[in-house]
């Protein structure tokens, strides 16, 4: 394998996190990156067809794409992530992944790293012996390791930077109606699950803000405002994206994919305990309708539209 | 010569249209099965709703559309206005009721529920991909018992005792309705079971933690049917206000927003003589292979869309000019 110099990377799941750190990771040991093109339909027909039917949409797609990288590099890179610190899990999908694949295209040459900080099982020690395997000695891949992170930071940093200087205009010399969209990354990022859904947000002139640009470690902490107890990493950061935002946009649109498990019970809880934006939910699957969703958003925004105006008049009445 | 405003709402299952004056008055109005074909259904009603402001000295100057058809019926028309029908019944009821506090709306395959406070829409929520519980629901269960589904209502308030049914589910429904027959309860009984199941399956799912406070006012298709209207005053605990003309609210709505735009063109019915054509295309251009829809009136392209990107309606575009006119 160490004769290979191409490493493939799925456009999808974590990538939409991480990929900062893997592609400069890889890099720096000295191979190129290979990553699959954005989502379309045949890479979700294709994932379909791979995947059991209970699946959820995001692993459909992620298959889709791993196999799409077959015969473009020498291994496909697929993650087995379990916990990201002591007091978290992750979606079960994460953990699954590295094995699903192996199962379900024995043939593809894969790499990976375990990711299981609850149980000693830590990043750098995992992504050290990743580079060994791939022929780095320890220097160059303690070099490759630190400089992966230092990208990683400074892109989310960028990320977080970018969104708040966008949030910096007060809301009172703002004409646009400003809503707050909140899904994985892996879901808002994907050219067929979540951009349409900003793209046409975006062509009904509204100011979008997103859950994935949000400070990470501040929002897991905010989020325990509104559930104490989640265990999961990414729907704690989700949370903590409407605790730091609601009283800055006008509505707050939750994006599902079915049949997830995690967000079905993030979104109950959004609904029940988030009194003062209005918030709408919108659960998308493989046979998703465009026409369904633009009713659904549509409809949103006139409302909170409609809300505006009229607490605008009522304000210069009186 | 007075200004008119034509507002259509093209559901899936009926089409509906009025013209009304620059006072909100309906000068005219109809209502028709769109029966799979919005075109031919939208230039049936341009055709009946024509004779109606005969001697009435009216222009129309504005159109709008809403619906499930909208955009289709919207390029046909040249609409000022394209709108959701949430927006367009909120508009619609607001102006015959300002008070109106909740609106239930159940047509053929959606249901939905809109919450207005002072006026204004605050909050709304629409059935998901199950059509369980709209009127298609109730159709098929009145073949089944070959029942015509307008005297449905009528059987419905003649029971004293409604049976439950389970109304989660058609398939279910239909499993339960038809083991109920069979150990002996009378038909009226079902029937009114079936209306109760309709209205608690709608308050259970798009009724589900929204405030439920009157006026209450109930809208379409299966608002006609008494049965259901009984059963909603009933379960609620309201009354439930419906209007002869509940199921035009959605093109009144339309046409008021359609006026509200200000912008203004001179509309001629004479398009219903025009012959419009569509015409489907798998894209092809990337592996997205986006199913594009496109309109031809009288063989020129005039509106394309399904495509994710510009390039796809460009080449059908090219395609279609470049086809030979059809009809």
């Amino acid at each position: 394998m160490t004769e290979g110099r191409r490493i493939g990377l799925p456009r999808s799941l974590l990538y939409h996190t991480f990929h900062s750190l893997w592609t400069t990771f890889f890099e720096e040991l000295g191979w190129r990156t290979v990553t699959s093109p954005p989502t379309n339909r045949r890479v979700l027909e294709r994932g379909v067809a791979l995947a059991v039917d209970e699946s959820c949409l995001p692993m459909k797609v992620f298959l889709g794409h791993v196999e799409s990288l077959r015969g473009h590099c020498d291994a496909v890179f697929v993650p087995r992530i379990e916990s990201l610190n002591e007091t978290e899990h992750v979606c079960a999908k994460f953990m699954g992944a590295y094995d699903i694949v192996r199962n379900t295209m024995p043939d593809l040459p894969l790499v990976t790293y375990d990711v299981d900080a609850a149980n000693g099982v830590q990043e750098r020690a995992s992504m050290l012996a990743l580079a060994r395997e791939l022929g780095a000695g320890p220097l160059v891949a303690r070099r490759a390791y630190a400089r992966a992170k230092a990208a990683q930071r400074a892109h989310d940093l960028e990320m977080v930077r970018l969104q708040e200087s966008l949030l910096d205009v007060g809301s009172a010399e703002r004409d646009h109606t400003r809503i707050l969209v909140v899904g994985h990354s892996y879901n808002l990022a994907d050219e067929l699950i979540g951009k349409p859904i900003l793209e046409f947000l975006r062509s009904l002139d509204v100011e979008v803000v997103t859950s994935a640009e949000v400070d990470k470690p501040q929002a897991r902490a905010l989020s325990k405002r509104l559930s104490p107890s989640i265990k999961w990493t990414y729907n704690k950061e989700l949370l903590g994206a409407v605790e730091l935002y609601r009283e800055v946009v006008d509505g707050i649109i939750l994006v599902v994919t079915f049949p997830c498990g995690p967000d079905s019970l993030m979104a109950e809880l959004c609904q029940r305990r988030v009194e003062d934006v209005p918030v709408a939910t919108l659960i998308i699957d493989e046979l998703q309708a465009e026409a369904g969703m633009r009713t659904r958003l549509e409809s949103f925004v006139d409302i909170i539209e409609a809300k505006r105006h009229a607490a605008h008049k009522a304000e210069v009445e009186a | 010569m007075r200004k008119g405003y034509l507002g259509v709402d093209i559901g899936s299952i009926s089409t509906k249209a009025v013209v009304i004056a620059e006072d909100h008055t309906i000068l005219a109005s109809e209502y028709l099965w769109t029966e799979g074909n919005p075109i031919a259904a939208v230039k049936r009603v341009l055709a009946a709703l024509e004779p109606q402001l005969a001697g009435a000295d009216v222009e129309v100057v504005a159109v709008g559309t809403t619906g499930s058809a909208r955009e289709l019926i919207g390029s046909v028309l040249g609409a000022q206005v394209v709108k959701n029908e949430i927006t367009a019944h909120a508009m619609g009821t607001l102006s015959l009721h300002a008070d109106v506090r909740t609106i239930f709306e159940i047509g053929g395959q959606d249901s939905k529920i809109i919450v207005l406070r002072d006026g204004v829409p605050v909050d709304y929520a629409m059935n998901t991909l199950c059509a369980a519980g709209t009127g298609s629901f109730l159709s098929s269960q009145s073949r089944r018992l070959g029942i015509p589904v307008e005297e449905f209502g009528d059987y419905a308030l003649r029971s004293t005792r409604p049976t439950r049914i389970a109304g989660r589910c058609t398939v279910f429904a239909e499993s339960d309705l038809v083991h109920k027959a069979q150990i002996g309860y009378a038909i009226e009984d079902i029937v009114a079971g079936l209306c109760d199941a309709i209205v608690n399956n709608y308050l259970n799912n798009v009724g589900k933690g929204k405030e439920i406070e009157a006026p209450v006012v109930f809208q379409g298709g299966v608002s006609k049917n008494v049965g259901v209207v009984e059963a909603f005053k009933r379960i609620t605990g309201h009354d439930v206000i419906v209007d002869d003309c509940g199921h035009l609210m959605g093109a009144l709505g339309i046409a008021l927003l359609a006026q509200n735009t200000g912008a203004e063109e001179r509309f001629d019915f004479g398009v219903r003589d025009l012959t419009f054509e569509t015409m489907g295309d798998e894209c092809g251009g990337c592996p997205n292979n986006c199913e594009v829809v496109f309109v031809l009136r009288d063989g020129e392209f005039i509106d394309g869309w399904g495509n994710r990107c510009a390039t796809g309606i460009e080449r059908v575009r090219r395609a279609a000019e470049g086809a030979p006119t059809v009809g």
